[in-house]
């Protein structure tokens, strides 16, 4: 090797390139890299390096993968199933009675979904939801005491007003009953959703 | 830089002193060679200053990620040879835009208009080489480097330094002559 650097010191090529490498830096260059280097922050505190953000990286990933994994099936239940209580968000309503304030009343379609074919794999898909949904338990209503007292003697007092006025009207011999040959078929009133449901096949 | 671990007794040096002192230790024994090597891309001493000055900045951010501290020099040859490579680009986009305005810009002191002509030939030549041969010879020619410590810097085998030391030394051979025969 020393050999081989001998024989490139003969070179003139080499001595010239040598030469002109021969170059010192000025004196003060090693305290201006001090002090540069003083500046600087000593490695990269508080950064982190690439592995800690790879591995949050792929924390955050999981999580997500986790969310979507979790919230997905629901989001094809309401797509796949006709709109049912379960997916629908409960839904107060006062007005029925006393026993209505503190549970609360699931609505009922008004008009009927058009009909679609609700597969096994669908209803597989329902059933877990309902069961989820009696699992979680629907938020109750909070009344005051004395207001629920006052809703139900309001329902009360009603409720003895129609009846007596009932009496009344039996008493004073309002009603006649029909004639004997005449019968009245009773009238069957089906639900609004199964309408809705024999229109949709109609049409 | 170790004012702080100096204040500090012999069993409290933290991991940050101790890098401290070890990157000290490296930037002594390293200085002059980061210079060198930005000198033969920039030719210009304070430009080389500068780009080594930054290329040690670079190297005391990234410290700690050098698990090999052996590796130390090769690491910073790299960076500087980059480092100043850019700063011959920007320093030529800025030439080139500042030529036009300043066209008739008197030359530098001619001392040894003779040995200046020369190294101006030389650096031409040495220019006019691809970046891989390029380095090969700059290394080598950094006083004190042998094909053994040139190949431990650029991280290839020493039969790879020699063969590539030979080509770009029978190239250069070839265009001085050619400049030689030109200039006569």
């Amino acid at each position: 090797m020393d050999g081989h650097r001998d024989a490139l010191k003969d070179d003139p090529l080499a001595r010239d390139i040598e030469s002109a490498l021969r170059v010192e830096p000025s004196p003060q260059f090693v305290a201006r890299v001090r002090a540069r280097v003083a500046r600087e922050p000593l490695g990269a505190t508080g950064v982190m390096s690439w592995p800690l953000w790879l591995g949050g990286a792929a924390v955050v990933a999981g999580a997500l993968a986790l969310v979507v994994s979790l919230g997905g099936p629901r989001d094809m239940r309401v797509s796949d199933s006709t709109p049912s209580t379960a997916t629908s968000p409960p839904v107060l309503e006062a007005s029925r009675g006393p026993s209505i304030a503190t549970e609360p009343v699931l609505p009922q379609p008004l008009v009927a979904a058009p009909v679609q074919r609700v597969t096994r794999r669908a209803v597989a898909r329902i059933e877990p939801e309902e069961t989820r949904t009696n699992d979680v338990g629907l938020p109750q209503v909070l009344i005051a005491d004395d207001e629920k007292r006052g809703f139900e003697l309001l329902v009360t007092e009603l409720r003895d007003t129609k009846r007596a006025a009932a009496v009344a009207e039996a008493t004073r011999g309002l009603t006649t009953p029909g004639p004997p040959w005449l019968e009245i078929a009773p009238v069957i009133i089906e639900p609004l959703r199964e309408v809705g449901i024999a229109q949709g096949e109609a049409q | 830089m170790h004012e702080r671990a100096d204040r500090l007794p012999a069993g409290l040096v933290t991991f940050d002193d101790e890098l401290e002192r070890e990157f000290e230790a490296r930037l002594v024994e390293s200085s002059t060679l980061a210079f060198r090597v930005a000198f033969g891309v920039l030719r210009h001493r304070e430009d080389a200053e500068d780009v080594a000055q930054d290329a040690f900045a670079k190297a005391y951010r990234s410290f700690h990620q050098l698990r090999d501290r052996e590796r130390f020099r090769a690491w910073l040859v790299r960076m500087t040879w980059r480092m100043a490579l850019d700063r011959q680009r920007a320093n030529r986009r800025r030439a080139s835009r500042e030529a036009i305005v300043d066209t008739d810009a008197a030359p530098a002191d001619t001392v040894d208009v003779l040995a200046r002509e020369r190294a101006e030939r030389l650096w031409l030549a040495i220019d006019a080489l691809p970046e891989k041969l390029r380095l090969v010879v700059i290394l080598a020619g950094i006083e004190g480097h042998n094909m053994k410590e040139v190949a431990a810097l650029l991280g290839v085998p020493e039969g790879t330094v020699k063969s590539r030391l030979f080509v770009a030394r029978n190239e250069l051979r070839a265009r001085l002559s050619w400049m030689a025969t030109e200039t006569r």
